[in-house]
């Protein structure tokens, strides 16, 4: 059972496909490297972009990818764009390196039961925002324009239950995502795998990105 | 066999699987037919189609249940033997929430309205607060059970 109605995809010419999807890949390679600096400094150790993996595709292709993560537990920062560009950005952290991540910085020993969740929401929340607002800027940068943002909205809960409320507030089901994941690390081999996503209308940020 | 049920989708059987699903906003309606051990899960997107006869008849919630119904009843079932179990229509992200009525309430209202239209009785609801939920349905018993990431 398809998600999407053919008449609304709309399509890019091959070439301008290529161009939206350079321009992306260069948008999401910037905004990784800086977020890494940012988690160099936060963590007070170097911390390197070990890989990443950048795709356009469908909102179907996306949920299908992702459909035996659905019951796993993620945190989440979501922040909406308030410009001209329609547009959602996502970041994910899966439950367990999220904790890692928390127990690095808050330097307390690995596997102990942190009973302070909503202060580990916050936590989280605050380097997805690191994430997002280096993502931002980058973005800006390249559109030579000031992004107005809204106020990141921080959660853990079901990845199933994150996505679909995305796609539902935002009325995204048939349009195309953009999805990045760049895996962290430092120098202990400790990796963190990010996920990034923007939802918006691919023609609509092609228009904006070709400027 | 477990079966997970994607947005959008309808899913009966007569066989003792488990099915299984994940909902934020979006209404989870589990309908079983305890008589003939036929079991149900529509996994309800939006409140109302206004007329959008290209939608998987799953989207939205009026056209769901009576589809879902329709299906169990091509199955064997009888409405009389139904009752059904809703879940589901979370507000997950309170910063992007505005004045109007969510829209997870609104699917869970028209859910409710056709439920009672057929006489079919929910016997356990966790409707709206601002977590997910995962929503297993045992079809060898009919045993339904919610439960949160965060809460159990």
């Amino acid at each position: 059972m398809t998600l999407f109605k053919e008449e609304e995809m709309l399509e890019l010419s091959e070439s301008e496909q290529t161009k939206l999807e350079n321009s992306l890949t260069q948008l999401f390679i910037d905004s990784f490297n800086r977020a890494a600096k940012a988690f160099s400094q936060l963590l007070l150790q170097e911390m390197v972009i070990s890989r990443y993996k950048i795709e356009l595709i469908s909102g179907e292709q996306f949920i299908n990818q992702l459909e035996n993560q659905m019951e796993s537990g993620y945190f989440a920062s979501i922040i909406k764009l308030q410009n001209d560009m329609d547009a959602t950005i996502v970041f994910l952290l899966t439950e367990e390196e999220g904790k890692k991540l928390y127990n690095i910085l808050n330097d307390v020993k690995q596997n102990t039961d942190c009973p302070h969740l909503e202060d580990m929401i916050d936590s989280i929340g605050e380097l997805n925002n690191i994430l997002g607002s280096n993502f931002i800027n980058c973005l800006a940068n390249m559109l030579n324009q000031t992004i107005p943002t809204s106020v990141p909205s921080n959660t853990l809960d079901l990845l199933g239950a994150i996505l679909e409320s995305i796609i539902l507030q935002n009325e995204y089901v048939n349009k195309n995502i953009f999805f990045a994941e760049a895996e962290i690390s430092d120098k202990d081999r400790n990796t963190f795998s990010v996920k990034l996503i923007i939802l918006s209308d691919k023609i609509q940020l092609m228009k904006l990105l070709s400027q | 066999m477990e079966t997970f049920i994607k947005m959008n989708e309808i899913y009966i059987t007569k066989s003792p699987y488990l099915i299984k699903t994940v909902v934020g906003s979006c209404i989870a309606l589990c309908v079983w037919d305890s008589y003939g051990q036929i079991g149900g899960m529509g996994h309800i997107m939006l409140p109302e189609s206004n007329g959008d006869q290209d939608a998987p008849p799953g989207k939205y919630a009026d056209t769901a249940v009576k589809y879902l119904i329709s299906k169990m009843i091509n199955e064997g079932s009888l409405l009389k033997n139904m009752q059904a179990t809703c879940a589901g229509g979370a507000s997950m992200f309170r910063n992007h929430q505005n004045k109007i009525e969510p829209v997870g309430i609104k699917n869970y209202k028209i859910v409710k309205k056709e439920l009672t239209h057929f006489g079919i009785p929910i016997v356990t609801e966790a409707v709206g607060g601002t977590l997910g939920r995962k929503v297993l349905m045992n079809c060898a018993s009919g045993k339904i059970t919610i439960s949160t990431l965060l809460k159990g």
